[in-house]
């Protein structure tokens, strides 16, 4: 009682943290939906948009700037990349919408985005 | 008052020297996780110290000090954006967290990890021209509150055991 008396302000502080973490953290773990897509961003503008049901292996970029996407089991993922630190290979796999995969380097992102009309489980009513 | 002036060039020095070689650690040893941008926050240890010791002055002599020499070192001008950021603004939160003194050694070094975060990611936001990797945050948060803490009670330690005079 007394600990907790004492560092009570600490614990609401790191409590509120934690707590807004799990908000953000929910906001974004949205379900994995059928029709789900990949689109490709390199340097703000939206380059393309790949489905993940369809196996695919693109090279993004071009000149020395270059990722290579693969996308399989439903999954995307880089697995080759141009840059020195590769953290966008170490990212892995993605498949959940909302989620992504960022090359800073070479300003490039991958975005899951799924649910169009045609996605939806169920409509009641 | 030149004695004092001599000593205050001293401690300032070391502290950017320690600052310097925790940052040098740091950059060697893998702490990497599936979330790139987790890191231990060791020079952040330096960076408390001096916030307790000598004030927030001093502390941002040290910080902003040694950002610019680490990326003149290891770093770039993309990675030197990325931690001017994060030293600003924890620098700030940690200064008025220390003077509305609510709050222990270890909770102000916990703010200032989880605001050097949510800067570097609003920074990367702006580079990339996107505002998705704010999913990253949670990830980012739960470790700056680990890795955090641990600074912080290393930190309140050393500014309770290591006794500095500068008169």
């Amino acid at each position: 009682m007394k600990f907790i008396k004492k560092y009570k302000n600490d614990i609401l502080l790191i409590t509120s943290v934690l707590i807004i973490a799990a908000v953000i953290f929910a906001v974004s773990a949205g379900t994995k939906r059928q029709g789900a897509v990949a689109v490709v961003t390199i340097g703000g503008t939206e380059q393309m948009r790949l489905p993940l049901d369809q196996d695919a292996a693109v090279v993004l970029g071009e000149g020395e700037h270059t990722n290579t996407l693969v996308i399989a089991d439903g999954k995307a993922g880089i697995i080759e990349a141009s840059c020195p630190d590769h953290v966008c290979v170490h990212q892995g796999e993605i498949s959940y919408e909302g989620q992504s995969i960022v090359c800073l380097p070479n300003k490039t992102i991958i975005t899951i985005e799924g649910g169009k009309d045609g996605d939806l489980d169920a409509v009641v009513g | 008052m030149t004695r004092m002036k001599a000593k205050k060039v001293t401690l300032y020095g070391l502290l950017i020297a320690v600052a310097l070689i925790l940052s040098y650690v740091e950059s060697i040893v893998p702490f990497f996780f599936t979330v790139p941008g987790i890191k231990m926050g060791l020079p952040n240890i330096a960076i408390v110290f001096a916030l307790y010791k000598i004030g927030a002055k001093g502390a941002a002599a040290v910080s902003i000090i040694r950002v610019f020499i680490v990326a003149l070192l290891f770093g770039n001008l993309i990675s030197f954006a990325f931690s001017l950021a994060g030293a600003c603004v924890s620098l700030c939160v940690m200064s008025l967290l220390r003077k509305w003194d609510k709050f222990s050694c270890a909770a102000v070094s916990v703010a200032g990890a989880v605001l050097h975060n949510v800067a570097q990611i609003a920074v990367a936001a702006i580079v990339i021209n996107s505002g998705v990797i704010v999913f990253w945050l949670p990830a980012l948060c739960v470790s700056a509150v680990v890795t955090g803490l641990c600074i912080g009670l290393v930190s309140s330690l050393l500014v309770k055991r290591v006794r500095i005079d500068l008169d």
